[in-house]
């Protein structure tokens, strides 16, 4: 009887951060603050490419529509890429290049998964391919940055401009490489 | 052999200062890490390797859903066995609260009723880790933002009821029982008399936010005055206690964090002192 007294009150309490209770006000405010802030470390460069505003507003509605599925919160975003291509179809359609931006939220969740990959250290990891649409817009000055906001990644100079990339990992770095240049 | 231990203040250490403290090597004498974020093989687990090698490390979890009432997710379970047996960490903690719930991974440190069935049903999930990882684990005091209509008791009672039943440990979060003291008007001064101080293995230090007039633990400011007081105050009591500088968000670069851990060791040292003067 106590026990499901106990259970009574955590589905109550659970169901009211979710509905947005204003009597749990920062606990709902911190489901959507917590999932958000984890897309804004692993999509830096999205980020980057955005407006701030709009990157903050794509985050908080990705994260009250797409619940987190693994206890991992470092591999939140997995469906983060798709949403950003579907912006393609909203009112702001025409004011992003969203496949590019969707492109490099790929690239970015790769480079997640490498940095916390779920495999022996010692096999390297599996590679990671990522196909790039509008590759003209792959300059060698966005790889640069794209570098500098990830410390752990090294980036070749061969993915300039490359359609087909590869993401894996490398002993302590995480590697770039162009898959249609014959890197890997 | 090296006997190896965490003593005096210590800093959580975070992801992007981890190539700094591998490369220059900080005299710090132990860290705590989010035992989460190295579950996995990756690049981050070989980051950990170095780390681990060089400093007595606190494992320190934030997804076991200890207060949940869904079976343990056994994937998380296992790899935190794996990493608890394969490193052995000086301390191992999680927090008095449940994380998951009919599905919904809230990721975030939800507070249960203070009844005597939260008691027993918390106690035993502990007492099923314990016993999984072969060690005693601490459980960690909350921040909260609601009271439960149904708490039969304090906190301080709570957890004292929990670490009995389960003969587990205290993780004593200063700046949480001070969030409580100004958003819920719980005193930290009873909280600290009903509280089995002698259980206490650990101290954590952090800073908070204020929205709209509530005190949110963020971890992510300096820590405040008043939390550097009730420490000083809790030393006279029970010195030589592990303390950690605990700051997740706004991260500043490493040395403003040593700053920080600096003096709550000149702290932690005055009152040994203090209590060997006394003996």
């Amino acid at each position: 009887m106590k026990q499901t007294s106990y259970i009574k009150s955590l589905n109550q309490f659970a169901e009211r951060v979710l509905i947005g209770d204003p009597c749990v006000a920062p606990y709902t405010n911190n489901y959507i603050g917590v999932h958000a802030a984890a897309l804004e470390n692993t999509f830096l460069m999205v980020k980057a490419l955005l407006d701030e505003p709009v990157f903050a507003a794509l985050t908080r509605v990705y994260a009250q529509h797409y619940p987190a599925s693994l206890w991992d919160l470092n591999r939140f975003g997995e469906r983060f890429s798709e949403f950003l291509r579907a912006q393609a179809q909203g009112p702001r359609g025409d004011q992003v290049q969203w496949r590019w931006v969707a492109s490099i939220a790929d690239l970015e969740y790769a480079i997640a998964l490498q940095y916390y990959a779920d495999l022996d250290l010692q096999a390297g990891g599996d590679v990671i391919n990522v196909a790039v649409c509008d590759p003209e817009e792959m300059t060698e000055e966005r790889l640069l940055y794209l570098n500098q906001l990830h410390p752990y990644l090294s980036v070749s100079v061969e993915c300039v401009h490359a359609q087909q990339l590869a993401v894996w990992r490398q002993g302590l770095q995480v590697i770039l490489g162009a898959l249609d240049r014959g890197e890997i | 052999m090296t006997v190896r231990g965490c003593h005096g203040a210590g800093l959580g250490l975070r992801t992007p200062h981890l190539r700094d403290v591998i490369r220059d090597q900080p005299d710090v004498p132990w860290f705590e890490v989010h035992i989460c974020n190295y579950l996995g093989g990756g690049l981050s687990h070989a980051l950990f390797e170095q780390i681990q090698e060089r400093y007595p490390l606190s494992f320190h979890g934030v997804n076991l859903n200890l207060a949940g009432v869904e079976p343990f997710d056994p994937d998380y379970l296992k790899r935190l066995k794996q990493r608890v047996d394969r490193y052995n960490p000086v301390m191992v903690s999680e927090h008095a609260c449940f994380t998951s719930h009919q599905g919904h991974l809230f990721h975030d440190l939800l507070p249960v009723p203070f009844t005597e069935a939260a008691v027993l049903h918390l106690a035993a999930r502990i007492r099923q880790v314990q016993d999984l990882l072969g060690r005693q684990i601490m459980i960690e005091n909350l921040s909260r933002y609601f009271v439960y209509e149904e708490s039969e008791l304090t906190e301080g009672q709570f957890m004292a009821a929990v670490c009995s039943e389960a003969d587990c440990g205290l993780l004593l979060d200063l700046n949480n029982a001070y969030v409580n003291q100004r958003n819920l008007g719980e005193s930290v001064e009873d909280l600290l008399k009903e509280l089995p101080l002698d259980r206490v293995g650990e101290i954590h230090l952090a800073g908070f936010a204020e929205q709209d007039g509530v005190l949110i633990d963020t971890h992510g400011s300096a820590i405040c005055n008043e939390v550097w007081d009730i420490f000083e105050q809790f030393v006279q009591l029970r010195p030589n206690i592990p303390t950690l500088i605990e700051r997740d968000n706004n991260l500043p670069d490493f040395s403003s964090l040593e700053l920080e851990r600096s003096k709550a060791q000149q702290i932690l040292d005055q009152a040994s002192q203090d209590q060997r003067a006394v003996l």
